[in-house]
């Protein structure tokens, strides 16, 4: 009696074990089908996700650039301008992922309102300098960069507007020269702007 | 029966076997009696060896039935060693031909041998013990086959790279681009609203983002 019952165990641990491997075969023979993609016509051809769409790593860095535009408004409404304008510097420290267009926007838009903090802090070639830069770095013409030049001639306006108090005759024709520039560079900012509308309103 | 029962008039005769007058316990036996009883040992001895006689006499099938019955209580008859062998053997070729089927082929056994129960074929309850093994060791191979030509068919592909990474399309507005369309042309007075614009920014590329990971856009006019 007793032979018999584990006859019965062994004929049942025999069956699980025909089972198991059964399922073992099934799971293989899938995973060896769904490597074939179904055909094998796509051996060698990798889909991907295109490498300018929308990622975490250009979310991130739009909310660090955007929480550091807030610390700066909130330094602006308390009238401390050099920390405002350490956190727009910092902005320009965020990195985006290479090539993202819109790193090159928000760094030209910090640029702007950086030297426009700096004009009201009477820093003026420093605010030039933080426009040159920008422009110097840019790779395509946008609306940032046509406003970059609107507060390029705000500054130079502003560099022309501290000469006229000056009696040398020399100031008095740099701040004409200035003030030319100035117009100069509005007239650029316009120019860009329309162009990229017109193409942007035939793109629709 | 008691002594007093001799004295019995109505038990002094035995009606059954018609012996005559029973003796008393201790009164020596008759020559009738001696050889009443000779004869029924040769009796009881030609019964046990086989050999019973066509005709008994009524008052001895009795005293014979009885006397069988006490020898069988006391020692029980046990079939020679090739006689059980014999019986045992006839009954399991029954067995087999009537669940075997036997074919038309001529007829080992007596079928007329009653078996009790299933009774499988030798053969076939081999083949019924081995077959989960059999299943099993088969499926483990086949299995063993596939995992090495996995394994195998893998390697080779391994050193080679995609020939060309094709892009899924994917629409504009699940991509990084360029703001301008979004921001527009932007006036003198709002230069240095830049806080704006990169709400406006943040709030268009988290719409797509949603959109494209997690398969649905958020409801116009939300907040981030």
């Amino acid at each position: 009696m007793k032979s018999w019952r584990l006859s019965h165990r062994a004929r049942g641990a025999a069956w699980a074990l025909a089972l198991v491997l059964g399922v073992t075969l099934a799971t293989v023979a899938g995973a060896c089908s769904s490597n074939d993609g179904g055909g094998g016509r796509t051996d060698g051809v990798r889909i991907t996700e295109p490498e300018d769409a929308i990622d975490e790593e250009l979310m991130l860095a739009l909310v660090r650039a955007k929480n550091f535009h807030q610390i700066a408004q909130v330094y602006m409404s308390d009238d401390k301008l050099a920390e405002a304008t350490r956190a727009v510097r910092q902005i320009l420290e965020v990195p985006f992922p290479a090539g993202a267009p819109e790193a090159e926007d928000v760094r030209l838009d910090a640029r702007a309102l950086l030297a426009k903090l700096l004009v009201r802090q009477g820093q003026l070639e420093a605010a030039m300098t933080a426009i040159d830069d920008g422009l110097a770095g840019k790779t395509r013409d946008s609306f940032f960069v046509a406003n970059l030049y609107t507060v390029r001639g705000e500054v130079l306006r502003a560099q022309a507007a501290a000469l006229d108090g000056s009696s040398q005759p020399a100031d008095q024709a740099r701040a004409a020269e200035l003030r030319k520039q100035a117009i100069l560079a509005l007239e650029q900012s316009n120019t860009i702007a329309e162009a990229l509308q017109q193409r942007l309103m035939g793109a629709r | 029966m008691t002594r007093d029962d001799h004295d019995d008039p109505d038990l002094r005769d035995d009606d059954d076997l018609r012996l005559g007058p029973i003796p008393g316990p201790d009164a020596p036996a008759d020559a009738g009696e001696k050889t009443r009883a000779r004869a029924f040992g040769d009796l009881v001895d030609k019964v046990l060896a086989g050999r019973t006689p066509a005709a008994v006499p009524a008052e001895d099938r009795a005293l014979l039935e009885v006397a069988t019955a006490l020898r069988a209580a006391v020692r029980p008859v046990e079939l020679p060693a090739a006689r059980q062998r014999a019986v045992v053997e006839a009954a399991l070729a029954t067995a087999i031909e009537r669940r075997g089927g036997g074919g038309g082929g001529p007829r080992l056994t007596d079928p007329s041998i009653a078996v009790a129960g299933d009774v499988v074929p030798l053969r076939r309850s081999r083949a019924r013990r081995l077959a989960p093994w059999i299943v099993a060791g088969v499926s483990s191979a086949v299995a063993a086959a596939a995992i090495a030509l996995l394994v195998l068919g893998r390697a080779p592909q391994a050193p080679a790279a995609p020939q060309a990474a094709q892009a899924a399309p994917l629409p504009a507005h699940l991509r990084s681009r360029p703001a301008d369309a979004l921001i527009g042309a932007i006036p003198g007075e709002a230069s240095g609203d830049a806080l704006g614009r990169i709400d406006t920014i943040y709030s268009d590329r988290l719409a797509g983002y949603r959109e494209r990971t997690l398969g649905r856009a958020p409801a116009r006019g939300s907040k981030p």
